[in-house]
């Protein structure tokens, strides 16, 4: 230990020493770790091909509506032959960093056309595969927030949360300490083929109780959660078993199967070829300044985010 | 895929495989579960593969690479902490007392929020330094040395004098 802060007692350090030892025994009774990197590589290109392909996607968009904004002002007040020039034009920019890939050339284009247009289309179909399942339930299930759903019925408002998150993610977690989940148990979906955990837990100081079914589909996780309208103080209007039912609809599992598909397309995808010269979208700074000692710490705000969600795009860990 | 490419998957190939072993131990002792602990190196190796061009010209990946951990963990906890305040019965019924029930080190550093339980780790098993925690956590120095000294107190509480066992509880 270097750098003992003054205020750090002779028995703290006594403690800390003794710490330390534990730990280390700890440590070394682990068994060496299997080889993950191919699986991380996969993980990371993965990762790199939806950032950049959300983030180009969402430069499209901006493109198009500045597209749409220039119809429409020449429609107002200009001719068809008439080419729409702004009154002023946009002062030139060295900033760099606020200019996260290369200038847009056609073959990135055409793919983040395709990302950006199915960011939104996935989610219409998903809530539509949601309503379908979930419906009768819970009311017409539509996208709510950025990356969740909800469900309306009688003036309530019940939030859904459905990810297909690749890899081997945890399932839903029966609350510790054990006993503390009204419902955690295995079931079974489409006729016992797919085994699942649903867990019911929450209460009234909590707003309400919680649905949660989740379940291993070839090599992704599936999560589906029904929360409270925790305004109202009011639990969903969902068993346990109507939501394994919900979850093993015909609807929701081809939907699944989609996004399972797509994900193991967009995994087939290289980024590298795809992107070959581009920068990396807000990639961690590893800074000399921030990394100029062994044990100093690095600067990677954009690196880390939810495991594999079908929703990411590489945010911070502390968003 | 160019030669610069390859040349860089095998460059984070080759630290994956050489510093895989250290973050394991690291994030087991952040989260107390080996399974978990293989998952977090994974999200870790992860990133680190998707930023490559850029974690690779760090001078001290390694650091690099213990932040993305940390911050991870931190992350995940937060994600669980917020689903445990959803799904969480308010009034628990208490365990039943259990007198043979073993101390362990795992135990008892379980029984820190996560974010000591990260200074505790970083502080004492990284070695890091006082102002090196507090800049990873982004927190001030004073924190740091208020919360592994309250930290260490507890541990104390905890473990007393009981023989400890470092088995995974």
């Amino acid at each position: 230990m270097h750098d003992t802060p003054p205020d750090d007692t002779s028995h703290d350090d006594a403690l800390a020493g003794e710490l330390r030892e534990l730990m280390e025994r700890a440590a070394a009774g682990l068994a060496p770790l299997p080889d993950l990197t191919q699986e991380a590589v996969r993980l990371g290109r993965r990762r790199r091909f939806r950032a950049r392909a959300a983030v180009v996607g969402a430069v499209t968009g901006v493109l198009a509506a500045g597209g749409i904004g220039s119809a429409v002002l020449a429609g107002a007040g200009g001719t068809a032959s008439q080419p729409v020039t702004p009154a002023v034009a946009p002062p030139p920019t060295t900033n760099t960093a606020t200019v996260p890939f290369p200038a847009l050339s056609p073959a990135p284009l055409a793919t983040a056309t395709a990302a950006g247009v199915s960011e939104a289309a996935l989610r219409a179909r998903t809530a539509n595969a949601l309503t379908q399942a979930l419906g009768d339930l819970i009311g017409p299930v539509s996208p709510h927030g950025t990356d969740l759903f909800a469900g309306r019925t009688e003036g309530h408002v019940f939030p859904v949360t459905f990810q297909v998150v690749p890899g081997k993610d945890t399932l839903v977690e029966c609350p510790e300490p054990p006993g503390t989940a009204l419902v955690c148990r295995t079931a079974h979906l489409s006729g016992d083929r797919i085994e699942a955990r649903v867990v019911v837990s929450g209460g009234a100081l909590w707003g309400g109780q919680s649905v949660s079914v989740s379940y291993r589909y070839v090599n992704s996780t599936v999560k589906l959660t029904v929360g409270p309208d925790t305004d109202a103080r009011v639990s969903p209007p969902v068993t346990a078993d109507q939501l394994v039912a919900a979850a093993g609809a015909s609807a929701l599992l081809a939907e699944v199967k989609r996004e399972v598909k797509e994900a193991v397309a967009a995994e087939l995808a290289d980024p590298a070829a795809d992107f070959a010269g581009g920068a990396s979208v807000a990639p961690p700074d590893p800074s000399p300044n921030s990394l100029n000692s062994p044990n100093s710490s690095a600067s990677p705000n954009s690196s880390v985010s939810d495991t594999g969600s079908t929703n990411e795009t590489g945010g911070t860990p502390d968003e | 895929m160019s030669a610069t490419a390859r040349r860089r998957d095998r460059d984070f190939e080759e630290y994956a495989r050489a510093g895989g072993q250290r973050l394991y131990r690291t994030a087991y002792l952040l989260c107390g579960d080996r399974e978990h602990a293989r998952d977090l190196v994974q999200s870790t190796l992860a990133r680190l593969f998707q930023h490559w061009h850029r974690a690779s010209r760090a001078e001290h990946l390694d650091a690099y690479a213990r932040t993305v951990l940390t911050r991870l963990f931190l992350h995940e906890r937060r994600r669980r902490l917020r689903d445990l305040l959803a799904h969480a019965r308010p009034d628990p019924a208490p365990a039943a007392p259990r007198p043979e029930l073993r101390v362990t080190l795992m135990a008892a550093l379980g029984q820190l929020p996560p974010r000591a339980r990260a200074m505790v780790v970083l502080r004492y098993w990284e070695d890091l330094s006082v102002s090196e925690v507090a800049a990873q956590l982004r927190c001030s120095e004073s924190t740091v040395k208020s919360q592994c000294s309250r930290s260490l107190t507890r541990l104390r509480t905890v473990l007393g004098d009981a023989h400890v066992y470092t088995a995974e509880y």
